[in-house]
């Protein structure tokens, strides 16, 4: 492991070695609704030396719209393309675009309104979010199930009840819908020294419900599935020279691992300089911040 | 089968799936309820159902199905019996961050015990708002029980008592399945706060079946001198089976509810002492 808590002296290496870098965004460009030092000079360098960045991310609390409006107000980057902003919204809707009958079938969603948002653009019919009333037990005696419901995304809601855990659950078992999503996070982070239940929690609900054998298909990291999603889209990449920044251990360097390109782990975010030590597999680099790309 | 009444004094029943299915008696249930209670023999109703009172019960019982019993004190639902238990832990001042329905608010009123967080509670909503949440230094314990309500803010209240408050954490049952007068089912208590479980990694206690400290409460509070005399009746292996298992007494199944015929050979599968088709079979 390169390890470079004073990481300048890698950020040439990093330019030499690869050309596509797959960014993540929380805790790498920005956190919450702060600049990460250095990170607007970091992606203007890549883009300089003609490098392919992707931005890819795990948060699809957000439209592709919105983190371009991030990118604009905070790293003062007018011209981030949308089809290079990769979260697992997106990926999860190149999934269902080429899987699915646009015409005749639907998805329920327990996720922020984003996601459907999102959805909606590549012209998938969903709906789901926000508040649902409790419904009467008797009044599920004679819910009509939709037949036409064939997909049902489970995520981070924070309207999700029982009202959405049950018609997910109808959804699954009368019709057989198909369970996906976009993330495994068990936790989020939000201040150092509080954490809160993570969007996993809301699939443990619905894994046990059907049983407790029953499992989502992941559409984020770090399922290497969203990378095959992503060269759908974009082309084959080159493995050997791609790396992916993140960082979260477990999700964007597990993300990496489980691709087979490279991986490097920043600390400003949610793992943290005494976290490296303990860590199992090693990133193939630990660089203090992005910002150390675009450092002469 | 007729020697079961011979052979048992006292028969704890569920309710769901054994006497009734939502609104509906299950046939021969009725006319078996008032043979036991003209052979005078005890007769017991225990429900996970924690949004049950025990008044709510009776009426249930005695009006809607028509079963007379002579006073409350024969019922029992998951909500009373974390209630009870509560009643004896909790000090003046003390209060419940609540994850329950207004029937288990209800048991709780009923029992004089404060709570907070009963309803959608959506303060805070969004994930980064929790940063300035500041607990309430009075609760100290934390029920979850089945709440149409349940959301990711009292998921992650429940969460943040619990694991920074060090908060108790009493749950009513883990019934994973609720059972309606169709064939469909609905998301039981368990699976709505496996979620919480799971990120506590913990399993927590449980007040209602399988746990046998209900029957300890059921014999504190009735006369029973011979535990090879008593009979659970039940439709739920892990809940009303196990029971029964735990508390040192036999049961009986009945497939007249959430469990079939090839469950009964899963591996692990708590084994019955004996297996009907209904309670209308018992007599």
């Amino acid at each position: 492991m390169e390890c470079a808590l004073n990481g300048r002296q890698l950020g040439p290496s990093l330019l030499k070695l690869f050309d596509t870098f797959l960014v993540d965004c929380d805790g790498v460009l920005w956190i919450q609704d702060s600049a990460v030092k250095g990170a607007e000079a970091a992606i203007r360098t890549l883009r300089s030396h003609n490098k392919r960045v992707l931005f890819v991310s795990n948060n699809c609390g957000k439209t592709v719209e919105q983190f371009q409006e991030k990118f604009r107000t905070l790293l003062h980057l007018e011209d981030i393309p949308s089809r290079d902003i990769i979260n697992s919204a997106v990926s999860t809707a190149i999934y269902l675009k080429n899987k699915m009958d646009l015409e005749k079938e639907k998805v329920f969603v327990i996720a922020q309104d984003a996601f459907t948002k999102t959805l909606d653009s590549y012209g998938i019919k969903s709906f789901g979010p926000g508040f649902a009333e409790p419904k009467a037990f008797v009044d599920w005696t004679t819910f009509d199930v939709d037949p036409s419901v064939k997909y049902v995304i489970v995520s981070y809601d924070p309207f999700f009840n029982h009202t959405k855990l049950t018609e997910a659950y109808l959804y699954l078992t009368e019709n057989k819908a198909e369970l996906l999503s976009p993330d495994v996070d068990q936790f989020f982070s939000v201040s150092s020294t509080r954490k809160i239940p993570g969007s996993f929690c809301v699939q443990a609900a619905v894994s046990s419900v059907l049983g407790g054998d029953r499992t989502p298909k992941i559409m984020g990291k770090p399922d290497k599935f969203m990378f095959d999603l992503i060269q759908q889209e974009h082309g084959e990449m080159d493995r050997g020279r791609t790396v992916m920044i993140g960082d979260n251990y477990k999700t964007d360097m597990g993300f990496g691992f489980n691709c087979g390109v490279s991986t490097a782990l920043v600390l400003t975010g949610n793992t943290k300089e005494g976290d490296v030590e303990g860590l199992g597999r090693r990133p193939d680099f630990v660089l203090g911040s992005i910002g150390d790309i675009g450092a002469e | 089968m007729a020697s079961l009444i011979e052979r048992y004094d006292h028969f704890i029943f569920d309710c769901d799936g054994v006497i009734w299915r939502g609104l509906e008696a299950i046939p021969g249930a009725v006319k078996l309820l008032h043979k036991l209670g003209s052979l005078n023999k005890g007769v017991i109703y225990v429900t996970n159902n924690s949004s049950k009172t025990k008044q709510c019960l009776f009426d249930k019982i005695s009006t809607t199905m028509g079963v007379s019993i002579k006073s409350n004190k024969s019922l029992y639902s998951s909500g009373t019996a974390l209630a009870d238990c509560l009643k004896r832990r909790m000090k003046p001042g003390e209060k419940v961050y609540l994850i329950g329905s207004r029937g288990v608010a209800d048991v709780m009123d009923e029992y004089g015990i404060s709570y907070i967080g009963l309803g959608p509670d959506l303060e805070p909503c969004t994930q980064p708002e929790f940063k300035d949440f500041v607990p309430d230094p009075s609760v100290k314990y934390v029920v979850g029980a089945f709440d149409p309500h349940f959301n990711y803010t009292k998921m992650s209240k429940a969460y943040i008592y619990i694991k920074e408050c060090q908060a108790e954490y009493l749950v009513s049952n883990l019934d994973v399945l609720y059972p309606l007068s169709t064939d469909r089912y609905l998301p039981g208590t368990g699976s709505l706060i496996n979620g919480l479980n799971h990120a506590l990694g913990i399993s927590p206690t449980v007040m209602g079946k399988p746990s046998s400290s209900l029957y300890d409460l059921i014999c504190s509070e009735h006369t029973i001198e011979d535990n090879s005399r008593v009979l659970m009746i039940g439709d739920n292996l892990s809940t009303d089976i196990q029971f029964g298992i735990n508390s040192g007494i036999d049961t009986c199944l009945v497939l007249s509810g959430i469990t079939s015929r090839e469950m009964l050979i899963e591996e692990g599968a708590p084994k019955p002492t004996y297996v009907i088709d209904s309670v209308a079979d018992i007599s």
